[in-house]
């Protein structure tokens, strides 16, 4: 135990370095020293810092994608055996014209502002099968004429999950801002743009509070619902009634095409979103994201159903 | 001029206890009241600084005898720098699920004074061994001072211990409400005075040029 | 910022100065680095002691704040985004602010040896405050722009000096008040900070813009 040094603050053993270098100052070869000394730090510390960053993106990467679609599996009931292709969605700002391009497994499709196709081109196998999405997008920034500083943005995807070759619904990522930061979610919909299920994938809301978007009684009161009744969905304060909370933290037990066959007269009977106690923005937040990603989701399947 | 070293239990349970590095020293609070909402965020968060107060303690003392000591301020900074980095890989790419919660204190650990204070006080003075057991003691106090701040914050605030329902009571909101954390951080503080005033010791704020006065 | 309209596709560009407005309410504000995103603590319980002391580090740290705040940004920007070398971001950001820190002290000294005088023991505290850190790091993970990323380390800057500048004028008040002897210092500090954090929930949804 050392009383004297006990009672430092933190600023002290910075401070007395500070000192020592006032009470002598560095002529001009240490000064070099020490320039050289820092130099070859700062390079030892970044060959380091490579060297662990080669070891462990690939790991990072491999680790996001697998919980995607574990997360997409567990949404559409897919079996592992299932494929899931993805489509993504880029704008690109010419002057004034908005183009939107769409990268199916397929295809690259070029449309105008208004949705109607410009151009298509065939997506190289090597493309297709590519994992990283760095690479796709800068395939399809190549492709689409846009240089280093053109108004070239990634703007979002989905997902199609096809189980048994038949389509078995679709799964839209979206965010939204909620109370604190963005809150990401994959929103699950049926070939009828109705509404299967919500899972939100990141969050950074107050636990107790906001963060309680990711319990079932919250994200199931969605699931279930049809294009019309989602549209005109809206959040009250009224607190759920417990019965109906029982229901809905059954979803995830049960699969959804069961649980909305017993409850689907409870569905309709609760036709709005209970927000979350003390916790309404966030709830509004998630139920706008919701109302807007399948809105627009409906809107560009139109465009690209096509060309899948 | 190495000095010799305390006793390894001596310095663990300095960590621990009468020198805790958040209850006591009041350095490295930010993460003491931002991630404890939970034990398991807590925990995270804790082994992080554990690991790296160990390693770079242990570096700074391996390199003592290179390290210009007109610059050693910056090359603890890159030191520690270097080891918050590969934690944080880590765990970006392990822990993905968590990381997302206490990801940004994970990075600012690079400025928690109570490690580079550490390599200042211990390890520019001693050897590589006592300078593992004087990371090891003082890491080890912060991840006991994360898990018992998370486990009151968890308990009170949410009813569950690392997510498992404990108590069919209605939570105290306030706990888990960043005021709530203050209070938490600020009641332990009492409680540690109060062992200290049981066994008959002086109350840091009683010590001359106690606490965390600059 | 683009908003993306129910029919269509339109965006809004809010101006500049609604911009800079708005981001620095919502950090100084909304959401106070001290008291919701629980930053900076170390040095604002150490130097909250005193109102003298509180305003110097507030003066300082928002100077040196700003300064590091841009040039990260800068520097974020145009090398570390397009070379890849995100890994590296710790490192680049905490070197920036030393040097700036260092640069400071030096020039200081040389021009205003009175203010030098001042402010110098403040300006080395600032390294071990995580404010001067998450600031940079907030803004490359949130892929702000030039204006957004001014603003969120003004707004922080000054966020930060009115948490201080309060607490410092309530542990004035404490320090003459009879606290039970097991409170006294640095327990009562955290109680006051919790009941100023539950003030500032008051700004919570509170829509700048």
């Amino acid at each position: 135990m050392v009383p004297a040094q006990a009672g430092r603050g933190p600023g002290d053993a910075v401070m007395s370095a500070q000192l020592e270098q006032q009470q002598a100052p560095p002529n001009a070869t240490e000064m070099m020293r020490i320039a050289v000394g820092l130099t070859l730090t700062c390079l030892a510390a970044a060959i380091v810092l490579g060297f662990f960053f080669y070891l462990t993106e690939p790991a990072k990467v491999r680790n996001i994608q697998a919980r995607e679609q574990a997360m997409i599996q567990t949404l559409l009931a897919l079996t592992p055996a299932a494929r899931i292709h993805e489509v993504r969605r880029y704008l690109h700002w010419k002057g004034q014209t908005l183009e939107v391009l769409y990268l199916t497994p397929r295809a690259l499709v070029r449309v105008d502002e208004a949705g109607n196709p410009l151009d298509t081109r065939e997506v190289p196998a090597e493309v297709a099968a590519e994992k990283s999405p760095d690479h796709k997008d800068a395939w399809v920034r190549q492709s689409a004429g846009a240089g280093e500083n053109a108004n070239f943005n990634y703007a979002g995807r989905f997902f199609i999950g096809e189980q048994d070759g038949a389509v078995a619904g679709y799964v839209v990522e979206g965010s939204t801002p909620g109370y604190k930061t963005w809150i990401r979610y994959f929103l699950a919909i049926d070939a009828r743009f109705g509404v299967q299920g919500l899972e939100v994938i990141e969050h950074e809301e107050d636990p107790g509070l906001g963060a309680e978007i990711t319990q079932r009684y919250f994200k199931n009161q969605y699931a279930g619902r049809r294009f019309e009744q989602i549209d005109a969905i809206e959040v009250i304060k009224d607190p759920l009634p417990n019965d109906w909370r029982k229901r809905l933290e059954q979803l995830g037990d049960m699969d959804l095409d069961s649980w909305v066959r017993e409850n689907r007269a409870e569905i309709d009977a609760h036709p709005q979103i209970h927000a979350i106690t003390g916790s309404t923005i966030s709830s509004v937040a998630v139920t706008n994201g919701v109302k807007r990603s399948l809105r627009n989701f409906r809107k560009r399947m139109r465009i690209v159903e096509a060309y899948l | 001029m190495t000095k010799a070293p305390p006793p390894v239990s001596t310095m663990i349970m300095r960590g621990i206890f009468e020198e805790n590095p958040v209850f006591r020293l009041a350095l490295s609070l930010c993460p003491a009241v931002a991630v404890t909402t939970s034990v398991k965020n807590g925990l995270m968060l804790g082994v992080a600084v554990f690991v790296v107060q160990v390693l770079s303690s242990v570096s700074a003392s391996a390199l003592k005898g290179i390290i210009n000591p007109k610059i050693r301020i910056p090359i603890f900074t890159i030191i520690i720098a270097i080891w918050v980095t590969v934690m944080d890989m880590t765990l970006a790419a392990y822990f993905p699920v968590t990381y997302q919660q206490v990801g940004l204190y994970v990075k600012l650990i690079v400025a928690f004074a109570i490690i580079i204070s550490r390599m200042e006080l211990f390890s520019m003075k001693h050897n590589i061994v006592p300078s593992f057991w004087d990371g090891f003691g003082m890491g080890l106090g912060f991840l006991v001072a994360m898990v018992l701040a998370g486990a009151f914050r968890e308990l009170l605030g949410s009813g569950s211990l690392f997510g498992f329902e404990i108590v069919a009571f209605k939570p105290l909101l306030l706990v888990i409400l960043p005021a709530g954390g203050f209070f938490t951080i600020g009641l332990i503080m009492v409680l540690y005075n109060w062992v200290d005033l049981r066994l008959g010791h002086k109350l840091p704020e009683e010590k001359v040029g106690g606490g965390c006065h600059h | 910022m683009s908003i993306a309209g129910i029919e269509g596709l339109w965006s809004i560009e809010p101006s500049v100065v609604a911009l800079l407005v708005s981001g620095v309410i919502g950090a100084a504000l909304i959401s106070n680095f001290v008291f919701t995103k629980y930053l900076g603590l170390c040095v604002f319980f150490g130097v909250s002691r005193k109102r003298e002391t509180a305003i110097g580090m507030g003066v300082t740290f928002g100077v040196v704040g700003v300064l590091s705040g841009t040039l990260s940004w800068l520097l974020h920007h145009s090398a570390l985004e397009p070379l890849k070398l995100d890994f590296l971001q710790i490192i680049a950001f905490i070197g920036i602010v030393a040097c700036l820190v260092q640069g400071t002290d030096l020039v200081l000294k040389k021009i205003a040896p009175a203010l030098h005088k001042k402010f110098g023991i403040y300006l080395m505290l600032i390294t071990t405050n995580c404010v001067i850190l998450a600031i940079p790091l907030l803004n490359a993970t949130a892929g702000a722009s030039f204006v957004e990323a001014v603003s969120l380390s003004l707004g922080a800057c000054l966020g930060f000096a009115l948490a201080l500048f309060l607490m410092s004028c309530a542990r004035e008040k404490v320090d003459m008040a009879p606290v039970p002897r097991l409170f006294r210092g640095l327990p009562i500090a955290f109680i006051i900070a919790g009941l100023f954090a539950l003030s500032f929930l008051g700004f919570s949804g509170l829509k700048v813009m």
